[in-house]
């Protein structure tokens, strides 16, 4: 759903109908499955009421689905409070362990325990070295204790006890007779404690059993959701099969059908036939026997001429499907034909390209010294730098690459095409862009005024007439409006150019004359067409004044090659 | 020149009473007159703050005029509104109404339900004109009793200039501007707001369309609403969008510029709104608008941007899918959105409109 136009007046309610039928489609296909939250909000719970009378309300509905719901089970004891200056040792020995010892730092400092002393004091504890009220007096007759003065009743006499049991042999007894006298207290004690632990035994299991059945509840619920996954699963796979199934069943139906067609119109014209040969032979000796007998003689003919008809009349359709058998035969044949034209266009084409490194080594050896190639193509240099053309030009026909040279040092940005395998090869070692292409073939791929400047050297004399005329219509095609092309080909005005010369390049087709070359430039386009007569052979012995020979200079010491540009109107 | 008391319960800077209420004194106080602002509590120096009993000493003459902004029941305000015998103008914003907060704050409840009686009151005590700050409002106000020729509508002053004028946050640009889709809403994460169906919309998104988005719920977070929050967390997390759904609680104006530019629109499926300034916002920031149309919605957002009337997290994640994949009618529906801020919503627009209001109380 792109917008073709974004500075097109949006109508939101139109989108808004697009996005609608988007998803009924889509919902329709079963592309969308829908989340809904509502199982999964948790029901508030309510805060203190408050009276409300206006307005009406909107609820949020939020049916509890899998709910794991854990009791609470407190095992901890709350922490004193140490806001008080007065305790009862009882108050203080009733907690345990860790408890203990915070509640007496809590108790009986006002402060929290540090964890140097909570420390120390926990393992005395555990080990067993102290007892509680040990720790208890050991905290309130230190120097804090005293100077906090918090009284604990009842703490006194067993702190006392405690310090005599440290008196040696007397300690010990004294030990013995307070254990004994406590006894029945310490056995209190121990029933408390055990009934205690009982209940929170009890607790326990309860608090475990409800987990227990809440474990269970999910696991039902992930079972169910597991057995309706199942059940959905084997129901698609099942519906699936179902109409594979019965896909398969109406094709053979309809297979079969076909097949006993065939079969009962086969037996007809089997039967006809036999019908037929046997009426005829009938016939003829009804004919011999009963020749006179023309009664008998005519219902047996009217009886052939309807079996006749009959026969003609064979189902239009068999007639149809033959019909379009022999044209399948027909396209294949064709079809056939043009794959053998192709295979042997493209073995000639191969063939062509066989004399590509001959061809290589010709130029090497005919085309002239690299350097004095480039020099004698600087002539061109100033057409495109009038032009203002600093790129875009294409080089048809590169060969060695000397004008490609001489454009990428001057700074103008080139590009290539040539047919010769050999050379494409060697241009693009030295790193310019050339491709192997015929050039028509290549040129048909540009797009229109896309280059500024398509040159040719020594490229049409090459061509016949129809392929040259061919490729300058391309070339105008190509070129911007102002865009140069520029030509260089054997001028027959030498006539040892035109006779001799031209004719040591095996693959030159005809001179072509400098005239008509400017005149077809002309006709298809081009115009401020340039036209010069370039490199004259030197040591012409009818140039001296005194022999006035023009003509014989001309003809035979003139020009070699002439140089062409036009540009496209 | 004259008095001016404008009373608010509290004053603050990040919320739209507060911004309506610094707006009005800006402009009055350049017309020259003699402005003051009253409330309860405050949180800003500047402009000066008064106590709120104290504008009975303030404004004394019949030709006095008192601007009472109403969102939340105030006992005292109310006293204060019928006491004084000046011109009294009522500026209403709208109260969201007790069931909303019902199992999540009890005190809120009572605010609100305070609020809502003591709105009917006030429609019917005949004040010199009433000021909605939209029609939705406005029909509220008329329905409990006030007389239709004394109601207006004027959309709150808001603080989009200050937006305009800062820079961005760029640790939230570079947190957030990762190649997600990232879905914006703003505004106090209150019950109201129903951020479970936004949840949901962007779940249908995430889930059917596109994992690689994210959901930013840009706005100020309440202790009292912790309930809520909690039931948000467990939704978010039973749907397994712990990641991609982010609740930033309060931003600066810095951070909130930032969190328009990195979003690539803005969503809404509040149940209760009274204009929804964070509506405007995203239109002046330039960000699409999708929404359920409930309350005062529809008319806000008007053709500027897509209204659902009906609640339908499909709809949404399709339209989300739709936005998200076509930048040309994103930038093309934001367009609308800036055109609509323009035409109706910048500050300099309701300016003017209150100032030809308080002008024709003279």
């Amino acid at each position: 759903m792109q917008t073709e136009d974004a500075s097109q007046e949006l109508k939101v309610s139109e989108l808004m109908d697009r996005i609608r039928e988007s998803v009924a489609r889509k919902e329709a296909q079963g592309k969308l499955s829908a989340i809904d939250i509502k199982s999964m909000l948790r029901e508030l719970e309510p805060v203190e009421s408050v009276p409300v009378s206006a307005g009406e309300g909107i609820r949020v509905d939020s049916p509890s689905a899998i709910q794991l719901t854990l009791p609470k089970i407190n095992l901890e004891t709350e922490l004193i409070e140490g806001g008080r200056d007065e305790y009862h040792v009882n108050e203080l020995l009733k907690y345990h362990d860790k408890e203990f010892v915070s509640n007496a730092y809590r108790a009986v400092l006002k402060r929290e325990a540090d964890s140097s002393g909570y420390n120390n004091y926990l393992d005395s504890l555990r080990s067993g070295r102290y007892n509680k009220v040990d720790i208890l007096s050991a905290l309130r007759y230190s120097p804090e204790g005293e100077e906090r003065g918090v009284r604990i009743q009842g703490l006194r006499l067993p702190a006392t006890l405690r310090r005599l049991y440290r008196l040696p042999a007397l300690g010990y007894l004294i030990q013995l007779a307070v254990a004994l006298a406590r006894l029945p207290v310490l056995v209190r004690n121990h029933s408390q404690l055990e009934a205690y632990s009982f209940v929170q035994r009890e607790k326990l299991v309860e608090m475990i059993k409800t987990v227990e059945a809440s474990v269970e509840r999910v696991a039902e619920s992930v079972r169910q959701v597991d057995e309706s996954l199942r059940t959905v699963k084997a129901s698609l796979e099942s519906s699936l099969e179902a109409s594979l199934r019965a896909m398969e069943d109406s094709l053979n139906a309809r297979l079969h059908a076909s097949e006993d067609y065939v079969n009962a119109f086969k037996a007809m014209m089997e039967s006809q036939h036999r019908l037929q040969h046997q009426q005829i032979s009938a016939l003829f000796r009804e004919q011999r026997r009963l020749i006179d007998e023309q009664k008998e003689l005519f219902d047996l003919a009217s009886a052939r001429h309807a079996l006749e008809q009959e026969t003609g009349a064979l189902p239009a359709d068999m007639e149809e499907q033959l019909k379009q058998l022999s044209q399948k035969i027909e396209d294949l044949r064709a079809e056939l034909a043009r794959n053998e034209r192709a295979t042997s266009l493209l073995a000639m084409s191969e063939e062509r390209h066989q004399l590509d490194a001959l061809y290589a080594s010709f130029e090497d050896e005919f085309r002239g010294d690299k350097r004095e190639i480039k020099e004698r193509l600087r002539y061109y240099l100033p057409f495109l730098r009038e032009a203002g053309i600093t790129g875009g030009v294409l080089d048809i026909g590169c060969g060695r690459g000397d004008w490609l040279e001489l454009l990428a040092e001057e700074g103008i940005e080139a590009e290539a095409v040539d047919s010769n395998r050999v050379l494409v090869e060697r241009c693009r070692r030295s790193g310019f862009r050339v491709a192997q292409s015929d050039a028509l073939l290549y040129l048909s791929s540009q797009p229109d005024a896309s280059l500024s400047a398509v040159t040719a050297f020594h490229v049409i004399e090459h061509l016949p007439f129809e392929t040259m005329v061919k490729l300058l219509d391309e070339i105008h095609r190509v070129l911007v409006p102002g865009g140069l092309v520029m030509l260089e080909t054997p001028s027959p005005e030498n006539l040892v150019v035109a006779a001799c010369n031209f004719y040591s390049d095996p693959t030159h087709n005809r001179p072509v004359s400098a005239h008509t070359l400017k005149f077809i430039l002309q006709e298809r386009g081009f115009d401020s067409i340039h036209l010069q007569f370039i490199h004259p052979v030197e040591g012409s012995p009818f140039e001296t004044g005194a022999l006035r020979l023009e003509s014989l200079h001309m003809w035979f010491y003139g020009p070699r090659d002439y140089a062409i540009v036009g540009s496209k109107k | 020149m004259t008095r001016v008391g404008i009373l608010t319960r509290t004053m603050t800077e990040d919320d739209a009473v507060g911004n309506d209420v610094l707006g009005m004194y800006r402009a009055l106080k350049r017309e020259g007159h003699d402005v003051r602002i009253y409330a309860e509590t405050w949180s800003i120096n500047e402009p000066e703050v008064h106590a709120d009993h104290s504008v009975v000493d303030f404004l004394k003459n019949p030709s006095d005029i008192l601007i009472y902004h109403h969102s939340i029941g105030w006992d005292l305000g109310r006293e204060l509104l019928s006491k004084l015998r000046c011109k009294t103008v009522i500026k209403y914003h709208n109260v969201t109404p007790p069931e909303f907060f019902e199992g999540i704050s009890a005190s809120y409840v009572q605010i609100v339900h305070t609020g809502r009686e003591q709105l009917k009151q006030i429609a019917r005590s005949n004040h010199t004109l009433y000021l909605s700050a939209s029609e939705y409002n406005m029909l509220e106000l008329i329905e409990a009793g006030a007389e239709a020729s004394r109601n207006f509508v004027l959309p709150p002053f808001h603080h989009i200039d200050v937006l305009d004028s800062i820079n961005p946050d760029l640790s939230v640009i570079d947190r957030y501007r990762t190649g997600r889709a990232n879905i914006l809403t703003v505004g106090r994460v209150s019950p109201n707001k129903d951020h479970a169906s936004l949840i949901e919309a962007f779940a249908n998104y995430y889930y059917n369309y596109n994992s690689n988005s994210r959901l930013l719920i840009v706005g100020k977070q309440n202790e009292a609403f912790e309930p809520y929050y909690q039931r948000l967390r467990e939704l978010t997390s039973s749907l397994c969008l712990v990641d991609a759904v982010i609740l930033t609680d309060r931003v600066s104006n810095e951070e909130m510029k930032a969190y328009y530019m990195i979003s690539h629109l803005f969503m809404i499926t509040s149940r209760h709104e009274g204009f929804c300034v964070p509506l405007v916002e995203a239109m002046a920031m330039k960000l699409p608008i999708l929404a359920y149309g409930s309350t005062a919605i529809p008319e806000t957002v008007g053709e500027a941007g897509i209204v659902w009337d009906e609640r339908n997290p499909l709809l949404m994640a399709e339209a989300i899918d739709t936005l998200i994949k076509d930048k040309a009618l994103r930038a093309n529906l934001a367009e609308k959105g800036c055109n609509r801020y323009q035409q109706l919503f910048t500050n300099r627009k309701i300016e003017e409109s209150f100032l030809k209001f308080m002008g024709e109380l003279r």
